[in-house]
């Protein structure tokens, strides 16, 4: 599996790196190493993903560690420059000036990415949206936007310039399921021959789209490997019953009135398949004191493993 | 119940918003400025004027509870969360009734530092008069105003843009008061006085201070009543209410410009014709001050002077009894030709008052530009007097003082006091070809001209001991007049000015 | 669309004309389309018809163009149409266009700011009141410009942050564009300042170092405390230099004053190109 990524042209690399806020660090001696496709970012709130994110677009700098994208170096202003020329981006929560309409702002962002000739901006500039599907909504005003617009609008704008490397925050919020099959139709064609990297709560996304999946937690990397590989992770460990089993990780209610543990199974447990998303829930408490943010104190509660 | 919790919080807030503490602060800079540039003892504050100026300080505060009230009121839509406070139990109004109580803590805070402000004026050790309460409570109103201002317009639109363009807006009513423009002295929170003017003895005063208190709290009103309409109070008496207030307001405010009363006038040409009538006299030494009864602790003042001019007299000359009496005279300091005063008036009334030749004094004092120029003339004229012996007043107006004479008299009013000497240093600044100190602001004045006033200020630099020694042995040809600026100088050993015959040529001095 | 069917398939008939405008300018169902190409490939007269027609469509197609560049051209202010006809190359217009924090709102209680100081500049019996001029119209030019620079004031900051175009053009183009505005409101103002000639330009040079200053700060810190200590700078020496004997007792309009700011100014701008990647490196931090 390593030699298969090292043969692949590796695209993103990170080592060590680090990034402090004040007194918090947001990432901790984080060593990776993405190729082209598109790789999945997983990881509960605070864990330093879109930190992570930033980071690799450019967006901040790290105050340890060195990182090689594209094979330039982003810590140089001239490496920085000509990375930005190549990357796209989508933050979380896009900040949008409420009084462009759609096209108009994404022919500024085309102005940012130094498309000067008009023609060729505007070009693109319908490409996009017609991509993301807002070719109908393109006259109408930001502020009258409803949020999953505003959130393709996002989408429509990192995608300008058709950018080799991709960083996208979270970008299915706000998007229903038809929106979000037509997104993940749209970063599967991008995927290939292209790096995408996008982090997001959706495990079904990752199952669905990505060739490779990162679970960062608490600043630090804990799993790098395929999404089968993740589930497999909880293999033998995840069984149905008909109350909640008192033994569990966590357990929940199904839609069909069973409970679905995860943990050590009682002898003669109905196991069932694992699923992506409890190989990651398994992984983050994976030593199974029910501990989960490492503070000494036991905080599990099935309100906790949702 | 839930109102008064959320009245609460949002006092607590408008107190720590930091446009009202940066404008809190900023009037503490500005009291911390004028006190630590003029001193304790420098300032000599007028109580009654001083609880006006009051008013004008505490705008700073009032446009910072305006926009804070502003700023409290519309923060739910300016970020996002009006969709949360459409459904909520506690009604619209009762949250703007909320808001509203708000802003009284900003309004308390404002009495505390008008309180604060005129202890200390009032505790200067040369502070004379008596503030008026109501001028006082009109400070905290006008902030009281401001703040629910801030509130109302809220209700009206929640762009963040309205506070600061309400700010504009008061900043324009107050500079058309200031300026004097007809018809707008009233309708701004303060009305401005002219600061050129001289203080009046309480009773004289005419500002309608009472009837713009009311005018003040009418509008309040309508303000606090259209925020609460607008948020959807329905009863019918708060539309039977405002329509009251919108009245009271109106009227009062036209009341306000209610021309000065006749007995006010009669009072007021009695004062400036007959002073004595009114006036409390006390003796020191060789001098009897008299004065109006609140103004007479500027006896003192007016004693340092007269001492520090008698004391460069020869014991032969200081022929007293000298008699020195506060006079006012209300034509003064307008624009266009200055009045003459009522000099023949005077004179009987001093007569009748056993006070014969008595110099006059204003009510003006002070060590700024204005009152530097009133302690100077009173100088001048005291010294005046002396050097010439009675039977001075009444003389013909625009009268010049020439060569020696001139040198001496500027000399010896000028090194009365230190302040005097500032402020014929300050004076010379200011005026070109000699000076002109005048009576109250009236058309009887005395000049110097500048060869004159350069000897005088080459004489300042110099121990005064030295020179009034000289003074003392050359009396008798330093106060005629028709000994020459160099002859005097060189007397009191000074180098001669270049130019002085030229500069006495056509002028009255050339005549004599 | 029957009605087109009547003609095919009859070689002595030719097409009519409204069946072959419509091939050569609108889309047609496959099989009239099919249809009508048959029977041109045979028909040497319809061929010759047909083939002015399509160099309609030539100009036609340009037409189209032209409607449809119209429909998606972006909607311009006032502002920025003044720009581009005064010849401001398109993408920088448009980079000016995207600031947020300068609206009418800010530009009309600019102005009537402005002529409230003037106006007590000229009618205050006071010698220092044109000092309220000149004391305030350097702060609104430095406020001005840091509104629109200041990263906490653009809602769209990060497409900059990341944009290879680099922070420090944008916030050059942006503090460029709105610090011309200033002073042009400044210098209408400026009519009507009771002083003579020299004297009315005494806010000129303050201006332009107030900004250059708060712009060299807010490359290293955030534009609140950058324009803080500016302002907070300028309130202190305007209060240490008031002096009554001078004219708007300040020591503002010396020539000395004026010299030693320009100096200041030419030190603020060398400070902003040294310090440059600040805006591009300090990004959302």
């Amino acid at each position: 599996m390593e030699s298969e990524e090292r043969s692949a042209a590796q695209q993103v690399g990170l080592d060590r790196v680090g990034v402090r806020y004040g007194r918090r660090t947001a990432l901790r001696e984080v060593s990776l190493s993405l190729g082209r496709g598109v790789t999945g970012l997983l990881g509960p709130n605070g864990a330093g993903k879109t930190t992570l994110l930033r980071t690799l677009a450019t967006a901040s700098t790290p105050d340890t560690g060195t990182l090689s994208v594209l094979g330039l170096d982003p810590l140089t202003p001239t490496g920085r420059q000509a990375l930005r020329r190549r990357l796209g981006y989508l933050p979380q929560n896009p900040g949008l000036p409420s009084h462009f309409t759609a096209y108009d702002f994404i022919d500024y962002v085309g102005i940012l990415k130094e498309i000067s000739d008009r023609q060729a901006r505007r070009t693109e500039a319908r490409r996009v949206l017609a991509e993301v599907g807002l070719t109908a909504d393109r006259g109408r005003r930001i502020r009258k936007l409803s949020g999953g617009m505003r959130q393709r609008v996002g989408l429509a704008a990192a995608i300008v310039g058709d950018p080799e490397l991709l960083i996208l925050d979270e970008p299915t919020v706000g998007l229903d399921p038809e929106q979000r099959l037509r997104f993940r139709e749209l970063i599967a064609g991008l995927g290939e021959g292209r790096t995408v990297l996008l982090s997001t709560h959706q495990t079904e996304d990752v199952a669905a789209l990505c060739h490779k999946v990162v679970v960062l937690d608490h600043g630090t990397v804990r799993f790098q490997g395929t999404p089968a590989e993740l589930a497999l992770l909880a293999r033998g460990r995840v069984w149905s019953s008909g109350e909640r089993a008192p033994g569990a990780l966590a357990a929940w209610r199904t839609g069909v009135g069973t409970f679905r543990n995860i943990g050590v199974p009682p002898t003669g447990a109905s196991l069932v398949e694992p699923t992506i998303e409890d190989g990651y829930l398994l992984l983050l408490d994976g030593d199974g004191d029910g501990d989960r943010n490492g503070d000494g104190d036991g905080d599990r509660t099935p309100a906790d493993a949702a | 119940m839930s109102a008064r919790a959320m009245a609460r919080v949002e006092s607590a807030r408008a107190l720590r918003h930091p446009a009202f503490l940066v404008a809190v602060l900023l009037y503490a800079a500005l009291w911390a400025y004028e006190a630590w540039s003029e001193g304790w003892s420098g300032q000599y504050p007028v109580l009654q004027d001083e609880d006006r100026y009051t008013q004008v300080t505490l705008l700073l505060p009032a446009v910072g509870a305006l926009i804070g009230t502003n700023l409290a009121a519309t923060r739910m839509h300016r970020h996002g969360a009006q969709p949360l406070c459409e459904v909520l139990a506690l009604p619209l109004w009762r949250r703007t009734l909320a808001h509203l109580a708000a802003a009284v803590p900003p309004a308390l805070v404002a009495a505390v530092l008008t309180g604060a402000r005129i202890l200390y004026a009032a505790t200067a050790p040369t502070a004379v008069g008596s503030p008026s309460p109501v001028e006082l409570v009109t400070g905290p109103v006008v902030v009281l105003l401001a703040g629910c201002a801030g509130v109302a317009l809220a209700r009206f639109t929640p762009s963040a843009t309205a506070g600061p363009f309400a700010v504009l807006f008061l900043g324009a009513l107050v500079l058309s008061s200031a300026l004097g423009a007809r018809g707008m002295k009233w309708v701004g929170p303060v009305g401005v006085e002219s600061e050129f003017a001289a203080p009046l003895p309480a009773g004289l005063m005419h500002r309608p201070a009472l009837t713009h208190l009311a005018y003040l709290a009418a509008v309040t009103g309508v303000l606090v009543l259209l925020a609460l309409l607008r948020s959807g109070a329905r009863p019918l008496p708060a539309r039977a209410a405002l329509v009251l207030l919108v009245a009271t307001a109106v009227v009062t405010g036209a009341v306000q410009y209610r021309p000065l009363p006749d007995d006010l006038a009669a009072r007021r040409a009695d004062a400036e014709r007959h002073p004595g009538d009114r006036q409390r006299c006390r003796v020191a030494g060789q001098v009897t001050f008299c004065a109006f009864p609140e103004f007479l602790n500027r006896a003192e003042d007016w004693r340092r002077v007269t001492d520090g001019i008698l004391g460069r007299v020869p014991a032969a000359e200081r022929t007293g009894p000298y008699a020195v009496r506060q006079r006012l005279f209300l034509a003064g300091g307008g624009e266009g030709v200055s009045a003459t005063p009522p000099l023949q008036a005077w004179a009987q009334d001093d007569t009748r008052h056993r006070t014969p030749g008595a110099v006059t004094v204003g009510t003006g004092w002070g060590t700024d530009d204005i009152g530097g120029g009133e302690m100077l003339s009173f100088a001048v004229r005291f010294a005046d007097r002396v050097v010439s012996g009675p039977g001075r007043e009444g003389a013909p107006t625009g009268s010049m003082l020439c060569r020696a004479r001139a040198v001496t008299v500027l000399w010896l009013a000028a090194q009365a006091t230190p302040e005097t000497a500032d402020a014929l240093r300050s004076l010379d600044r200011r005026s070109f070809g000699g000076v002109t100190l005048t009576t109250l602001e009236s058309s009887q004045a005395l000049s110097v001209s500048d060869p004159e006033v350069r000897v005088v200020l080459d004489l300042l630099d110099r121990p005064t001991a030295e020179v009034g020694d000289r003074l003392k042995s050359s009396w008798p040809a330093l106060t005629d007049d028709r000994t020459s600026t160099e002859r005097a100088a060189r007397l009191l050993g000074v180098s001669a000015p270049a130019n002085a015959e030229q500069a006495s040529e056509g002028t009255l001095c050339a005549a004599r | 669309m029957r009605t087109y069917d009547e003609t095919a398939g009859d070689p002595g008939r030719h097409l009519n004309t409204g069946l072959l405008q419509a091939y050569a300018t609108r889309p047609l169902s496959p099989e009239s389309r099919d249809l009508v190409e048959a029977h041109v490939d045979r028909c040497a007269e319809c061929r010759a018809r047909l083939s002015p027609l399509l160099a309609d469509e030539a100009e036609l197609s340009s037409l189209w163009e032209r409607i449809d560049l119209a429909t998606d051209e972006p909607t311009r202010s006032q502002l920025e149409r003044c720009a581009l006809r005064l010849g401001v190359p398109e993408d920088a217009a448009r980079l000016c266009a995207a600031m947020p924090a300068l609206r009418w709102s800010w530009w009309g209680g600019a102005a009537l700011l402005v002529l409230l100081t003037v106006a007590a500049a000229r009618w205050s019996e006071s010698a220092s009141a044109p000092l309220l001029f000149f004391a305030l119209v350097p702060a609104l030019s430095a406020i001005g410009v840091v509104a629109v620079t200041g990263r906490r004031f653009d809602p769209a900051y990060v497409w900059l942050a990341v944009s290879p175009l680099g922070g420090f053009r944008v916030v050059l183009l942006r503090a460029a564009a709105v610090q011309v505005l200033s002073l042009v409101l400044s210098a209408a103002g400026a009519v009507g300042l009771p002083l003579p000639f020299p004297y009315t330009l005494g806010w000129l040079v303050p201006s332009l170092m107030l900004t250059a200053v708060c712009l060299a700060l807010s490359s290293r810190m955030d534009a609140l405390p950058a324009i803080t200590l500016t302002l907070a700078a300028w309130a202190g020496w305007l209060v240490a230099t008031y002096n009554t004997a001078l004219p708007a007792a300040t020591r503002l309009l010396l020539p000395g004053t004026q010299l030693g700011m320009a100096a200041v100014t030419l030190l603020g701008v060398g400070a902003l190109i040294v310090l440059r990647d600040g805006f591009d490196r300090r990004g959302l931090a």
